[in-house]
């Protein structure tokens, strides 16, 4: 049964507790302490020792359904979207990384020789390969813990439940009754991002999909991503008609007289 | 008692974790990842103006790990590959084009065998080269191309080790093999997210091949051939170089279908100076009767024109993985998917 993430990002605070846990539980090393100077977000990015990240969004345009003047702060946790149709996965020539029986997208670390072909891949730019240790790493939506029957570790820090772990049915269930719900109180640009192949034909949907208020170039979400393997019929038909072209040519340049 | 870390000496180096491995044994997820340094994971915005809007600036997706010796692959697999064809060719004839023939089979196996060297080295960790083909995966064009280069390298050592009948048809297996080495790896550069290779992926395959060619032939045009053998030479050159210079206008046409997409490619120095070094290799060549200094100097001029287009549509692609525009744009005008998918596209 396919379990997801539904990080919805009108709960958010910023507070950056998945980002704690997601280090401590996983024991990843720190990413030096830089300040960047985009707003409160001092993480910039996913990475292959930041499976969580939160991004701040500063604008000077008031949400729906809200008097607080010309501001708004939108808040959003990042993650690996575990897409139902995967590049990286699709794209890796090792087989290192594998679908789990829990509908996650995981990569093995004692398979991965490091190729950096899945990074190109990903049309999320989550995947990265970390230089010192010479493979590629990405969220596992701890996979460890949900083999112990036990919340991801993002999802059990968050303390307003803006990321919710779950059976990925009852999740989109879930979220599409919030939508409705913002959506009645005023807030009539909400919207769910990747919640199903319906909605995001590209990757067959997201096990780890968003609600958002702004469009998603405002998060660094790509408006539409596609799996890179969607598109290749054409260009395999091309290339097998190009080599053929060659052989011709190499022939005939030999047997003319 | 956990000593003080500042002034117990059996500390381990400092990975960044801020656990003590003395309290139990680390067994996470992310614990087997190696640290020799703390890497600040700042990525850098683009320098591209910002036009619509982006988070700061920032890219969208991550670059790609791959240095030089990818784009050295690119121009070496494609010259190896183009060589065991026009080899595997020359057996055709009945008066045997000996030259060629052993030219190009020592081109086949020696470019197969740096070919090797280069993508090993480039790998995170090279000692794990073999995982390649624990399995078949057709939906990974890296994986399909590891299983093309390996039987070609396999032919490509038969070609030149094994005597008569049996060389000759290593020979003819190099060839065949050959043919999808030139190409396979642009199918590899447009299944990515990587804007500008992902839109050219229709053109990109065809700029391969021709391009393989045209390496094949300017490198045979170093040597010195009798004469019937220079014609042909000339021969597969001029097509080849002609269809080179076509393609690569196909592909920038292509990427241009999307103003953003096509910028870094209209913009970089190694793809301008591909195309001067092609013309001028094709014109060289065109050049009836000439002197074998004339002949080499196409040579030359074909060969940098190769590798500059491999080297330049590389780079170019890494340059626009950088600019988050670039995919919003190509992704807002319809261009990632069927054009019907834009309808469901979320609110602008």
């Amino acid at each position: 049964m396919p379990q997801g993430f539904f990080t919805d990002t009108t709960l958010c605070i910023g507070c950056k507790a998945c980002e704690v846990a997601c280090k401590q539980w996983n024991q990843l090393p720190d990413d030096g302490f830089d300040f960047t100077g985009f707003s409160y977000d001092n993480t910039a990015q996913l990475g292959a020792s930041t499976w969580r990240h939160v991004a701040f969004v500063e604008r000077p345009v008031p949400l729906g359904g809200t008097q607080l003047g010309n501001f708004s702060w939108l808040m959003m946790s990042d993650v690996c979207k575990h897409c139902a149709r995967a590049g990286c996965l699709e794209a890796c020539p090792t087989g290192a990384i594998v679908r789990t029986e829990f509908g996650t997208v995981y990569i093995q670390p004692e398979i991965c020789n490091g190729c950096g072909y899945c990074i190109s891949a990903c049309p999320f730019g989550v995947v990265d390969r970390r230089e010192d240790d010479g493979r590629a790493w990405k969220c596992t939506l701890c996979y460890d813990r949900l083999k112990a029957d036990m919340t991801p570790a993002c999802a059990k820090a968050c303390p307003t439940a803006s990321i919710q772990y779950g059976d990925l049915v009852q999740l989109r269930v879930k979220a599409k009754e919030r939508v409705v719900e913002l959506q009645s109180r005023g807030l009539a640009e909400a919207y769910l991002y990747g919640v199903d192949a319906e909605n995001q034909p590209g990757t067959g949907g997201l096990n780890a999909f968003f609600l958002l208020v702004d469009k998603p170039e405002a998060y660094n979400l790509p408006p539409d991503p596609v799996v890179p393997t969607k598109l290749m019929k054409r260009s395999w038909l091309t290339m097998a008609g190009a080599a053929l072209g060659l052989g011709v040519l190499a022939v005939s340049a030999v047997v003319a007289p | 008692m956990i000593a003080d870390p500042e002034t117990d000496v059996s500390r381990p180096v400092e990975d960044g974790r801020n656990i003590d491995p003395r309290l139990g044994t680390l067994a996470g997820e992310g614990s087997h990842q190696q640290v020799e340094r703390i890497q600040a994971s700042r990525p850098t915005p683009s320098n591209e103006l910002a036009t619509g809007t982006t988070y700061y600036g920032l890219p969208l997706l991550k670059e790609t790990p791959w240095k030089w010796a990818i784009p050295a692959y690119l121009y070496v697999g494609g010259l190896a590959g183009a060589s065991a064809a026009l080899a595997a060719s020359s057996l055709l004839r009945r008066d045997s084009l000996g030259t060629i023939g052993r030219t190009g089979r020592i081109l086949a196996f020696g470019g197969s065998v740096v070919s090797a060297a280069f993508l090993i080295q480039d790998l995170g960790r090279p000692s794990r080269f073999i995982y390649m083909l624990r399995v078949f995966r057709p939906s990974s064009p890296m994986n399909v191309g590891t299983w093309i280069l390996s039987a070609f390298g396999g032919f490509a050592f038969g070609a030149i080790a094994l005597p008569g009948r049996l060389g000759d048809a290593a020979c003819l297996g190099a060839g065949i093999f050959g043919l999808p080495l030139t190409s396979y790896t642009a199918v590899l550069l447009a299944n990515t997210a990587v804007p500008l290779w992902q839109g050219t992926r229709n053109a990109l395959p065809l700029l391969f091949v021709s391009s393989a060619a045209s390496s094949a032939a300017s490198a045979l045009e170093l040597f010195d051939l009798p004469a019937d053998e220079a014609r042909v030479v000339r021969r597969f050159s001029i097509a080849a170089k002609l269809a080179d210079i076509l393609c690569a206008i196909a592909v920038q046409r292509e990427a241009n279908v999307v103003e953003r997409v096509g910028r870094p490619l209209r913009k970089n120095p190694l793809w301008k100076a591909a195309k001067v070094c092609v013309l001028a290799s094709l014109v060289v060549s065109v050049v009836p009767r000439k002197s074998r200094w004339l002949r080499i100097a196409g040579g030359v001029l074909g060969t940098l024109g190769a590798a500059a287009t491999r080297f330049g549509v590389f780079e170019a692609g890494r340059h626009s993985s950088r600019d988050p525009q670039a995919s919003f744009e190509q992704q807002r005008a319809g261009m990632s998917l069927a054009s019907s998918v834009t309808t469901s596209l979320t609110p602008a």
